[in-house]
Formats: C-alpha cells, sequence, structure tokens
C-alpha cells in the first residue's frame, strides 16, 4: 500500500483525476453549456476535431511557429549568453534588456507588434513568432548563461593548469556540463512556447492556426470545440514536457554509464 | 628551474615574500609550512595560474599538476581523462600498467572510489609530457598504506622519469618520506632549509628522527595566518 502512494505515475494520474472530477463538479454547479461545457461534450467535441483532415494541418502549423520562435530564442539565447560568459561587461550591459523583455505583458506587446505589422503589411504569421521569441529568450539566455557559469570551476582551472586546447574544453567540458541544464530548461520552453503560440494566435486571430480555430469557436459558441482544442493544446504541451524530460534523463544515464 | 625574489601581493596583504630557490631535474622539493604560509599560491604561481613579481627560469613548458581534490572529469573514462590532460596515448597504457591500474582504463572516473580517482589523478602529472610536477597536499585525505603506496608511486615516476617536482605537504613524515631538499615557508619566506641524504627508495621515518625533530622544531616556531 506505502508502495502505491510513492509510485509517480500513480499520483500523477491521481491528480488528474481530481481535476476532471472537479470539471464535473463545476459543471454540474454550473449547468450552463455556454460557460462550462461538460468533459463528455468537449471529449465528443474533441473526437470529431481528431476525425477532421484540416485540424492536423492547422495543428502542423501551430506547432511549426511554436518551434521556430523557440529555435530562434535558443539561438539568440545561447549565442548572447556565450558571448556574455566570455565578457563580463556585456553581460552587465544586457542585464537591464532582458529584465524588461521578462517582465514584458506579453499580449500588450502582442497588440503593439499586431499595430505595427498590419502598418507594414507584414504576414500575419509572424507576431505570433516574435511573441513567442521575446517571451522565450530571456528564459533560454538566463538558462544558458547559468549553465555556462555553473560548470565546475576546479575543472577549469585543472584544463587551464594542463593547457587543454579550447575546443576540447568546449567538446568534454563545456558542452557535457552545460548541456543537460539547458536541455532541461529547453524541454520546459519548447513547451511554454506552444502555449505562448497559441495565445497570441488567438488574441491575433491567425488563419490557419489553432488559436484561430479557438477564436472562431468562440465567436460561434461553440464553447465545446473550444474547450476541446485547448484540451489538445494542453495535452500536448504536457506530452512535449515528459517526452524531453525522458529523453534528457535517458542521455543523462547513458552517458554516466 | 630557478625562481627569483617571487612576491605576491593579494592588495596590502604580502603572501610571497622574496621566495628564491632552485628546483632540479630528478629531484623532489617538499614545502612545509603552516596554513596561509604561501604554499599553494607557490604551486599556482608555478602552474602559471598567478600574476607574480620576480623571475622564473626557465618558465615550464607544460606542468603536471596533483590537486587536492581529483578533478577528474566524472563521465569521461580513466583513459579519455588522461587523453584530456593531454597524455600521450603511448605513454598512458604503459603508465597505467606500471601503476596496477590498467583494468581501470575503461571505466568511468565517476564509478571509481576515492583511493582510486585519487591515484588516477597523480597518473595524470605523470602522462602529460610536464617539465615540472606540483603536488599540493595530494595524499591527506588516504589511509596510511594507501598514502605508502602513493608516495612509492609518484618517486618513482619522478625519479624514472627525471622530472623536477614540487611538493607541498604539512605532514613533516610525508616530507622526509621522498624529498631531497625541505624548505619551511613562514609568512611568505623561506626560513629553514634542509637537504636530506640521497636514497634509493623512500625513506622510512623512524630512521631519520634527527632530521624530523630539526623540521619540528622550526615549525613550531612558524606562525599560523589566516587564508585569504
Amino acid at each position: 500500500m506505502k508502495k502505491i502512494f510513492k509510485n509517480t505515475i500513480f499520483l500523477s494520474v491521481c491528480g488528474l483525476a481530481t481535476l476532471i472530477v472537479a470539471w464535473v463538479i463545476a459543471y454540474l454547479a454550473v449547468q450552463d453549456d455556454y460557460v462550462l461545457p461538460s468533459p463528455w461534450a468537449t471529449a465528443q467535441a474533441a473526437w470529431a476535431l481528431l476525425g477532421k483532415g484540416a485540424f492536423y494541418l492547422v495543428l502542423l502549423a501551430t506547432l511549426g511557429r511554436a518551434f521556430l520562435a523557440f529555435v530562434i530564442a535558443l539561438v539568440l539565447g545561447v549565442g548572447l549568453a556565450v558571448i556574455a560568459y566570455l565578457y563580463p561587461s556585456f553581460e552587465r550591459f544586457l542585464r537591464g534588456i532582458v529584465a524588461v523583455l521578462r517582465a514584458l505583458p506579453t499580449m500588450a506587446a502582442l497588440l503593439l507588434i499586431l499595430l505595427a505589422a498590419s502598418k507594414w503589411g507584414v504576414s500575419e504569421y509572424l507576431p505570433p513568432v516574435v511573441i513567442g521569441g521575446l517571451t522565450l529568450f530571456p528564459l533560454l539566455y538566463t538558462a544558458a548563461y547559468s549553465a555556462l557559469s555553473g560548470v565546475d570551476k576546479d575543472l577549469l582551472e585543472m584544463s587551464r593548469v594542463y593547457r587543454v586546447p579550447l575546443s576540447v574544453q568546449i567538446k568534454r567540458l563545456y558542452l557535457p556540463s552545460a548541456l543537460p541544464a539547458l536541455c532541461r530548461e529547453g524541454v520546459a520552453a519548447l513547451s511554454f512556447s506552444l502555449k505562448l503560440i497559441v495565445s497570441a494566435e488567438v488574441l491575433a486571430f491567425t488563419s490557419q492556426s489553432i488559436g484561430g480555430w479557438m477564436q472562431t469557436a468562440n465567436l460561434g459558441y461553440e464553447i465545446a470545440e473550444m474547450t476541446a482544442l485547448t484540451a489538445i493544446v494542453c495535452l500536448l504541451g504536457i506530452l512535449i514536457e515528459v517526452a524531453g524530460v525522458w529523453l534528457v534523463k535517458a542521455w543523462e544515464d547513458r552517458r554516466c554509464a | 628551474m630557478r625562481l627569483n625574489n617571487i612576491q605576491k601581493r593579494y592588495g596590502e596583504k604580502v603572501v610571497l615574500d622574496g621566495v628564491s630557490l632552485e628546483l632540479r631535474e630528478g629531484e623532489i622539493t617538499c614545502i612545509l609550512g603552516r596554513s596561509g604560509a604561501g604554499k599553494t599560491t607557490l604551486l599556482n604561481i608555478l602552474a602559471g595560474l598567478l600574476p607574480y613579481e620576480g623571475e622564473i627560469f626557465p618558465m615550464p613548458k607544460k606542468v603536471g599538476y596533483v590537486f587536492q581534490e581529483s578533478r577528474l572529469l566524472p563521465y569521461l573514462t580513466v583513459r579519455e581523462n588522461l587523453l584530456y590532460a593531454g597524455g600521450k596515448p603511448e605513454w598512458i597504457d604503459e603508465t597505467l600498467q606500471k601503476a596496477g591500474l590498467a583494468a581501470l582504463a575503461d571505466r568511468k572516473a565517476g564509478s571509481l572510489s576515492g583511493g582510486e580517482k585519487r591515484r588516477v589523478a597523480l597518473l595524470r602529472a605523470f602522462c602529460v609530457d610536464a617539465d615540472l610536477v606540483l603536488l599540493d597536499e595530494p595524499f591527506s585525505a588516504l589511509d596510511t598504506v594507501s598514502k605508502a603506496q602513493m608516495l612509492g608511486l609518484a618517486w618513482d615516476f619522478i625519479r624514472s622519469g627525471g622530472l623536477a617536482a614540487v611538493f607541498v605537504t604539512h605532514d613533516l613524515d610525508e616530507a622526509i618520506s621522498i624529498a631531497d631538499t625541505v624548505l619551511v615557508l613562514d609568512e611568505g619566506k623561506i626560513v629553514h632549509t634542509m637537504r636530506l641524504p640521497a636514497a634509493k627508495e623512500p625513506r622510512e621515518y623512524g630512521k631519520y628522527a634527527k632530521e624530523r625533530q630539526q623540521l619540528l622544531d622550526v615549525m613550531k616556531n612558524t606562525k599560523e595566518l589566516g587564508r585569504i
């Protein structure tokens, strides 16, 4: 009996089941499908969505935008983190900028970007990617900088004494030391990117997007469909994070075996 | 190798104050002293880790350093750790064989015991083509038997390789066991120099009671300084 209560998967499933039970209780209390649809109506709507070919195209487009925003933020974040690590003055210069980006109200920034995009005739697909990149950049930059700064100072000193070439230090010391931490943060950021992009797509009413479909369902009072889309995005985010964490752990275990 | 008037300050605090000494190939120079005397600072200067005033001639091209901690990369094998430090592949297997550690070559350093890690860290200093080997209290955490084995190993490698070695310790018996010259450092200055008789193997402590007492008397008069 005690073993069950220590089993992570069992407890997580219990947690999820509790959420669904809370949903059912809330539905029964609210009694209004336009405010809160039932879990079974949502499941039916989800099933209907999964049967549509167009849904998968739209999902791929949203996932693609989420991935693009993540990659842009990752490349910028890691690149600038390396420069900041090598040049402390640059790190101090970036501190203010990163703090502002971290504190930036995402949706307000999106509205400004949308205004600018419409004025300049920029593609409607770009603003969600830009806002995703801007929001993720401080997270990934900080993670990369912390990962680099966290490399064991004693090992770095040993490398200096033995005159280990920088390329060898990067390959054998920096990357193996910094990558696991960066990967873990990266996985969380990728999952977060999906949520960000969908939110931006809702506000921007981006066509051919999950967010756009959510907005359409909302305007058409198809609340069950909107909730189903939300649940699918939620599930995808969890899957990305779980798969990512598992892959990172498997790699770390293999490395140290 | 000659060190002339080596000075090192941290702000107003003088850590090394005009240290001069000579290091010879195939010989072990032991530096004794209390905590904060400047022993590790001197080693770090020789290793090229710290700026200093004074002259070192000639500067060592390559240094092997046995730190107080093992400082091995845990996810690399023993062989990969030795290669990482610049160990010559043809020497690595020979050195591991000589030290009786050939069986550990393909084990991840993180899976080794504390004693095994110390041995590998010691071997690392002798696998690279070093002009100078520095040992900073490398045996302090070991039991008596392991310490004796490691001292013997260090002795063999230094003598057979014709390397100049500087060995820092606060243990008189370790110093007497393997050093050719013992220097006592106090408040950044060399306050005593002792030349020990030549030996073909590590000396037994009991046979050098007079030298030991002499060093003990000098050490008692030295001051313990706070660490920087």
